[in-house]
């Protein structure tokens, strides 16, 4: 086992190399352990380390592929979760220092189900504290210090799932699993050249993972390529009845099937400022895209207080989520004075403004989703820029950044984000596909199309 | 979701002007840097600190204050989206609800 390119192929080419016998799971799971707990610890991304469990699994995982038991394509694939998710008797902290000692004694329902799939576990990843609920202004926000982008270790991974972004753009697992509430898969998988998203509201059950915002909290996929994040996806999605609010049925991965047809594809309107670099690699992009037969329009989405509803409901939830950590003073061992001050802040949300932002989702959903009567699929830059420093304060270094996260997140439609290229400053930039409740499907496709005619995604730190 | 911490009330302001409730992605131009209100003035603030069993330092207190501000501000400014709705307008409330009617067809 000595090809050092192994740690970084896609986690459906481990499969498919368990499967065939070409590499054992237990071989690779020493790898990502080893790695994890030397370059892991080095950028931060490491929340707690897992290994008899990991080992334990991964030996169950090999004895059944020798008995001729596969339980689906990323079987025996070693992977690690952020620290939001409950793991048996292994410490979530869910990054806050305030949750130092904090050991759940039950899986998540999404690492049961990747158990479920033969998936091996190998530990946690770091994360923002509390995902950042409170607001935060420094990379350092977090028990585990600024986590650092592989592809520069002066810059940050992103947030606030930052273990999971760069522990799979180094190597350091086969895939990872990330939460969004606003931005949180989206930013570190563009800031680290992965294939990330953040799925329709509900298609993930959240069943074992920290509460920030009822309403809009997502679990997701965070990989190498746009196939691995659908077959994830395909193992952690349908309804668990411990998440009332997941989606009925499950959901089935189809690589191929909508891409063999032509998908309308509408580009949002993107004020790129002096971005220039990033609108050449959207412009050729989406020049693939029409090259592969989809066609190409101009998309607009209606204009409503989309941020300041996702603002009002996020402060409201995270303080009532929190409250006892808020009340109690705790909250003051959180890193960030922002996000304390920013959880305590929520208390005063006036539950008029509440029940407004609720309502601007009856208002702006069913009108804002009929852009998708005209397009399949919409696109735009997921940031204008690559990642920040790591150790300037992000009122500094945040501005200009962009996004479209804001009606996405409130209305709980999915996002594939996709590597496309390098920023001025040569780190790495994504190309967001965005579709309509329930159309992971199509977005998988056009992303495992796009990865089919293009190498961006195959750069490595 | 990062967001600009407030070492200052007016530097708060200053700061979600440009780096736009920062990372909160797509976040609205809050165009208000201004004289930041004594902490004992702004609304809300003692009912926030009435709900703590413990006492704030005087920085955190400014921090809170500068965020009570903010989000007591954040729908002034904000066109109404809701006029012209029947006042037997019902609401559903989640993104779930959006979901589940697209999910279903």
């Amino acid at each position: 086992m000595a090809d050092p390119d192994l740690r970084y192929k896609p986690a459906s080419e481990l499969g498919r190399m368990i499967r065939g016998g070409q590499v054992s799971s237990t071989e690779l799971t020493r790898m990502y352990l080893d790695a994890l707990d030397s370059e892991g610890r080095r950028l931060n991304c490491l929340a707690e380390l897992a290994p008899e469990r990991a080992l334990a699994e991964a030996a169950r995982a090999d004895a059944e592929v020798a008995a001729g038991t596969v339980r689906g394509p990323l079987h025996g694939v070693p992977y690690g979760v952020k620290d939001l998710l409950a793991t048996d008797g292994i410490p979530t902290r869910w990054g806050s220092p305030a949750h130092a000692d904090q050991v759940f004694d039950y899986d998540a329902g999404v690492v049961d189900r990747l158990g479920a799939a033969g998936c091996v576990l190998l530990g946690k990843l770091s994360m923002i504290e509390l995902a950042g609920g409170g607001g935060y202004n420094t990379c350092a926000a977090s028990i585990d210090g600024p986590c650092l982008n592989p592809y520069d270790t002066s810059r940050w991974a992103g947030g606030s799932s930052s273990g999971p972004g760069a522990a799979t753009a180094a190597g350091l697992v086969g895939f990872s699993i990330g939460t969004e509430t606003w931005g949180s898969i989206l930013v570190p998988s563009s800031f680290c050249n992965l294939s990330g998203m953040r799925p329709t509201y509900g298609r993930v059950p959240r069943h074992g993972a920290m509460a920030l915002s009822w309403t809009m909290d997502k679990i997701g996929p965070m990989c190498r390529s746009a196939e691995d994040c659908g077959l994830v996806l395909q193992a952690i999605a349908g309804h668990d009845s411990r998440d009332p609010s997941s989606l009925p049925g499950g959901w089935r991965f189809v690589p191929e099937a909508p891409a063999t047809d032509r998908l309308r594809i509408g580009v949002l309107p993107t004020d790129f400022g002096d971005a220039e670099t990033v609108k050449g690699h959207v412009e050729r992009a989406v020049a693939e895209l029409q090259a592969m037969d989809h066609t190409l329009g101009e998309a607009a989405l209606p204009d409503y207080p989309y941020a300041t509803a996702n603002m009002t409901l996020i402060h409201a939830d995270g303080a009532a989520a929190f409250e006892k950590l808020i009340r109690s003073g705790e909250v003051r061992k959180l890193v960030d004075p922002q996000q304390q001050a920013g959880l305590i802040a929520g208390l005063a949300v006036p539950a008029v403004d509440y029940i407004k932002a609720m309502q601007l989702r009856s208002v702006a959903g069913p009108h804002a989703v009929r852009v998708f009567e005209t397009f399949d699929v919409l696109a735009a830059p997921t940031l204008l820029k690559g990642a920040i420093p790591a150790a300037r304060p992000m009122s500094e270094t945040w501005e200009g950044m962009g996004g479209n996260g804001g009606p996405n997140n409130l209305l709980g439609w999915p996002s594939l984000t996709v590597p496309m290229g390098s920023d001025d400053e040569g780190l790495p930039v994504g190309l967001e596909l965005v579709g309509p409740p329930g159309g992971e499907t199509a977005l998988l496709a056009l992303g495992v199309q796009l990865q089919g005619a293009t190498d961006w995604h195959l750069r490595r730190p | 979701m990062p967001r600009p911490k407030s070492l200052s009330r007016r530097d708060l302001g200053k700061a979600l002007a440009g780096a736009a409730a920062a990372a909160a992605l797509g976040a609205p131009d809050q165009t208000r840097a201004q004289e930041p209100e004594p902490v004992e003035d702004v609304p809300a603030m003692s009912d926030v600190e009435a709900r703590l069993d413990w006492e704030p330092t005087e920085e955190l207190r400014e921090g809170i204050a500068g965020n009570v501000e903010y989000l007591s501000r954040a729908w002034a400014d904000v066109v109404p989206f809701s006029e012209g709705l029947e006042p037997s307008f019902i609401f559903t409330a989640t993104a779930l609800d959006e979901a589940r009617r697209h999910a279903d067809g």
